[in-house]
């Protein structure tokens, strides 16, 4: 009895078994009621031999997709114009804008748009890495030719640099001279800028600047004070007022500002540094031009000259910290910012940029200069080098961001420089 | 040692039995499903960086994929029948590549009517003012509701000629596409419906696209810069709503897990890998997700499957012409990028040496000079489309060398093109790069098929020779008969791909007959027929191609 009721059993289970197998269409046959499975591309060995390639892939596969949920929040969710939003007041007047770079460090723009009598603020302020490293810059400004034609400037400064380094005067000044101070610089200026044609500006610029120099704070390098005499060093330990005119000179024809392929670029300025009760009045011109040249297919050869100049006509003295200076974010950017000081400098950078995507570029660059006394000076020789790369994102209207790799015989430096993309 | 081991792979990735019939089943998807698939929104930016990125990557560290590309035997399509056919679904219905359409179905193409009513009123119910191209959505007098898309001031008939005709071409194919009538919109048609909404893009980018009420100063400042020498007519092109209800994009990779009809990985379903032949003849780059939709049919309980938007695709851009880097290189190209990166700049691709030249502004950007048949590139990396392999490249590649001269024509000349010259461009830049297309993949795969038994013989069709992609005289084709047991009951040489069939092999369960075309150059895998009696009489049971 037992045993028929295990075969039926057996039965009942292979015709159950059977009936799924049906139902479930692995013999083919479609059914109305119940749909088939999901066609497998590859069997149950294969799918074990790909485990090892799953597991290494992990890792990346969710590095990646929080990238892919970032881009879609920026892309999809509007995220920035979101983020753009809520910075801004909902008439688009007034917001706050995060900006960051290398030579300022990190913070943020505030502007208030026809924000009195018409004119447009802003309020910057940063903090740099280390202590008490910031600058703080209010401006008023009245564009678009409002002012009798031209666009009219208000602008208060104030700069605190705690490790400017000083490495003595002249070209040949050693990394083993340097030397620490801290710069303070506060300012209001007044410029007023007129466009003579479609690609020259002139600005005409008065500013009244206090400059006081202090013990630098770097641990790596002693107190400029106490290497020096205020008697030797013209400018240390004092904090002296100026008043400074300037008149500028710029020139900008390329064909894609962002990303130029063709055209030039110049900037001149002539300034006049009258310190009140102080023999430090100076003259100070600064000329550069960046010519720009198609080679092939947007890879652009960009050679740009320039030169600085700092003279102080009849007895009186160029402070240090007026000298013409190498180094920094502009030019020689392997070397840190005032590396060499002297009268006079000149400098040359010849850069490569190529295409890597539609707004990304790469850059190579070699930079040379040197610093000169007298430009009786001038020679070929004794130039200090940088060279290096960059990638850099760009906007028709201009450069969004840009991190820079520069090595020169000192250092290798990464700056970097995020401006507002909104 | 050797030899075991890969005996073992090649048994492990399925190459074995190659003298069995194949039985492939493909299931039906038209079967009424329990209940309405979720909508889809994916992310374009998302999709872009996952198949340029993550998918690559876990293909390269797929290891039975890199093992089969190694010896040649990748994943081949799924829902290919015991013919390496596809049959007849919601995806795709076999048209030109089975039986060659006529002019007046070319013309027609998915076409059911003679488009909007134009004797009444439009109400506009819906008004598209973001983006660079306006349109609008309206409902005619017969009720039948359009997407109205406007053509840029600067390119006229550009991206409504281009997607008029390629609605044609790809119908013809076989693809689901909507309805597309090119209208002489006359704007006093317009009113906006009482409940018409508008999408704008607003000052405040917390929200930064709101909907408000339609007003007909919104619709004359759309016509304004839809029409802005104020003709009397615009040229429209009104894009049917396909029937339905949409429940979004359907994906190139994986299957919608709440439509139980979708049981093939879409990147092994071979209409959609062989997309790519069709999409590289038409010059469609503009891949993306959202260029296809699928609609849920309520009564009959199933989801068809179609392309859309084809405005940017032979030679328009949209809302201008293309250029000469679409179709050489994805959107965002990561090997392009590299390249360039690496070289310093110094290598340049082709596409950027290229002249953009356009003759004709109301065809676009039209050259063939860059066109590569397996180089060419859609806008993003498409998963089903690097599965392509050489079954999948034949099949595409067959029917877009299907297309006569005339029926490209007929096709084109649903442009309404008003310079002839610009429709006969267009026309031989497709019937160019057809041939292209034909002599690259055909010189790279058996092109034996539509064997079918008359007078006693097996009879084969070779495809490239009957097209013109390869000279006749010059090809042989080697045949043999084998039994189930491999052993072999005839060989000879033809100068046709005909066989005798010898009444004494019926006595075999099935015999396979392999068919090897020779002619210079030519290197090429057999593609064997089986065959078994039925009734006495002979049947063909089944293809492989062992390409």
């Amino acid at each position: 009895m037992d045993c028929m009721i295990g075969k039926k059993r057996v039965v009942i289970v292979l015709l159950v078994v059977l009936m799924a197998e049906v139902s479930l269409g692995q013999t083919g046959a479609d059914s109305t009621e119940v749909f088939p499975e999901k066609v497998k591309y590859r069997g149950a060995v294969e799918e074990l031999a790909a485990l090892p390639g799953k597991l290494v892939y992990m890792p990346f596969f969710v590095a990646l997709y929080t990238t892919r949920q970032v881009a879609e929040a920026i892309w999809e969710k509007r995220a920035l114009d979101r983020v753009k939003g809520w910075l801004t007041t909902a008439d688009g007047r007034a917001g706050v804008r995060p900006l960051s770079n290398t030579s300022i460090g990190s913070g943020v723009r505030f502007f208030h748009k026809q924000f009195v009598f018409g004119a447009d603020a802003n309020l910057t302020s940063t903090l740099g890495k280390g202590s008490g490293r910031q600058q703080h810059l209010f401006s008023l400004g009245w564009k678009k030719g409002e002012v009798r034609g031209g666009d009219f400037f208000a602008v208060a400064h104030f700069r605190r640099e705690p490790k400017e380094s000083f490495h003595g005067i002249g070209n040949n000044s050693g990394i083993a001279d340097k030397t620490s101070f801290a710069q303070e610089d506060l300012y209001v200026k007044f410029s007023y800028g007129r466009r003579l044609g479609s690609q020259l500006n002139i600005d005409t610029e008065l500013d009244y600047h206090a400059i006081d120099i202090g013990v630098g704070k770097s641990r790596e390098a002693p107190p400029t004070q106490s290497v020096y005499a205020p008697g030797q060093l013209p400018g240390l330990g004092e904090t002296v007022r100026f008043i400074k005119a300037a008149t500028v000179v710029r020139s900008q024809i390329v064909d894609v500002p962002g990303s130029p392929t063709r055209g030039n670029r110049s900037y001149a300025r002539l300034r006049y540094d009258r310190a009140l009760g102080e023999a430090f009045s100076h003259f100070n011109i600064l000329v550069t031009s960046e010519q720009f040249t198609e080679l092939f297919y947007r890879r652009t050869l960009a050679l740009r000259l320039g030169s600085e100049w700092s003279f102080a006509p009849g007895n009186d003295v160029v402070p240090f910290y007026g000298l013409a200076s190498l180094g920094g974010e502009e030019i020689l950017r392997g070397y840190q910012r005032g590396r060499f000081r002297d009268r006079g400098s000149v400098f040359a950078a010849l850069t490569y940029k190529f295409p890597l995507w539609k707004v990304v570029d790469g850059t190579l660059f070699y930079e040379g200069g040197r610093t000169l006394r007298a430009p009786g000076d001038f020679t070929l020789s004794r130039w200090h080098g940088t060279f290096g790369g960059s990638l850099r994102a760009w906007r028709a209207q201009g450069l969004v961001f840009e991190q820079v790799i520069a090595r020169s015989s000192a250092a290798t430096r990464l700056l970097f420089n995020f401006k507002t993309v909104f | 040692m050797k030899s075991v081991c890969l005996l073992s792979l090649l048994l492990l990735l399925g190459c074995g039995a190659p003298l069995l019939p194949p039985a492939r089943h493909v299931h039906r998807d038209d079967r009424p499903i329990p209940a309405k698939p979720r909508g889809r929104h994916p992310s374009l930016a998302n999709a872009i960086i996952d198949k340029t990125t993550a998918y690559q990557l876990e293909q390269i560290l797929d290891i039975p994929r890199q093992a089969r590309k190694l010896v040649g035997r990748p994943y081949e399509a799924l829902n290919v029948d015991n013919f390496d056919q596809v049959p007849n679904s919601t995806w795709f219905v076999n048209r030109n590549g089975l039986r060659p359409l006529s002019l007046e179905e070319i013309r027609r193409g998915p076409n059911r009517s003679a488009g909007p009513d134009t004797t009444g009123k439009w109400r506009v119910v819906a008004l598209k003012s973001a983006g660079v191209t306006p349109g609008m959505t309206i409902v005619d007098g017969r009720g039948a509701r359009y997407i109205v898309k406007f053509d840029p001031p600067d390119f006229a008939e550009l991206p409504s000629g281009t997607e008029a005709v390629l609605s044609k071409l790809f119908y013809a194919v076989g693809y689901n596409v909507p309805e597309n009538y090119l209208v002489d919109l006359d704007p006093n048609w317009l009113e906006p419906d009482p409940d018409a909404v508008m999408r704008v893009a607003t000052n405040d980018k917390r929200k930064p696209i709101s909907q408000r009420p339609l007003s007909a100063a919104d619709l004359e400042t759309m016509l304004a810069k839809a029409n802005p020498q104020g003709a009397g007519r615009v040229r429209v092109l009104a894009s049917r709503f396909l029937p339905g209800i949409p429940i979004g994009p359907w994906s190139y990779t994986g299957v919608r897990r709440d439509d139980p009809n979708d049981v093939y990985s879409h990147q092994h379903r071979r209409e959609v890998r062989g997309l790519y032949i069709i999409s590289s003849w038409l010059n469609h780059a503009d891949m993306k997700e959202e260029n296809t939709l699928d609609m849920y049919d309520p009564e009959r309980r199933l989801v068809t499957h179609y392309l859309i938007d084809f405005g940017s695709a032979a030679g328009s851009n949209a809302i201008q012409p293309s250029s000469p880097r679409r179709g050489q290189a994805n959107s965002f190209d990561l090997k392009d990028s590299f390249t360039r990166l690496v070289t310093a700049g110094l290598y340049v691709h082709d596409y950027e040496r290229a002249e953009p030249l356009v003759r004709y502004p109301s065809v676009g950007y039209l050259e063939n000079d860059l066109f590569k048949p397996h180089k060419w590139k859609p806008m993003y990396p498409v998963p089903a489309f690097e599965n392509l392999t050489l079954r999948d490249a034949f099949w595409g590649a067959q029917i877009v060398t299907s297309f006569t001269d005339a029926q490209i024509e007929t096709a084109v000349a649903t442009g309404e093109y008003s310079a002839a010259a610009a429709a006969e461009y267009f026309a031989r830049f497709l019937c160019q790069r057809r041939d292209m297309i034909g002599r690259y993949w055909f010189a790279r795969v058996n092109t034996l098929d539509q064997f079918e038994i008359a007078g006693g013989q097996l009879r084969g069709v070779d495809v490239a020779v009957k097209r013109g992609y390869a000279a006749g005289p010059a090809t042989r084709y080697r045949i043999e008969v084998r039994s189930p047991t491999t052993a072999v009951l005839a060989a000879d040489e033809r100068q046709e791909p005909h066989l005798d069939l010898d009444v004494a092999w019926k006595e075999q369960e099935h015999i396979a007959v392999s068919f090897l075309p020779r002619r210079p150059g030519y290197k090429v895998k057999p593609v064997v027929v089986y065959l078994r009696t039925a009734d006495d009489e002979w049947v063909i049971v089944g293809l492989r191609r062992l390409d």
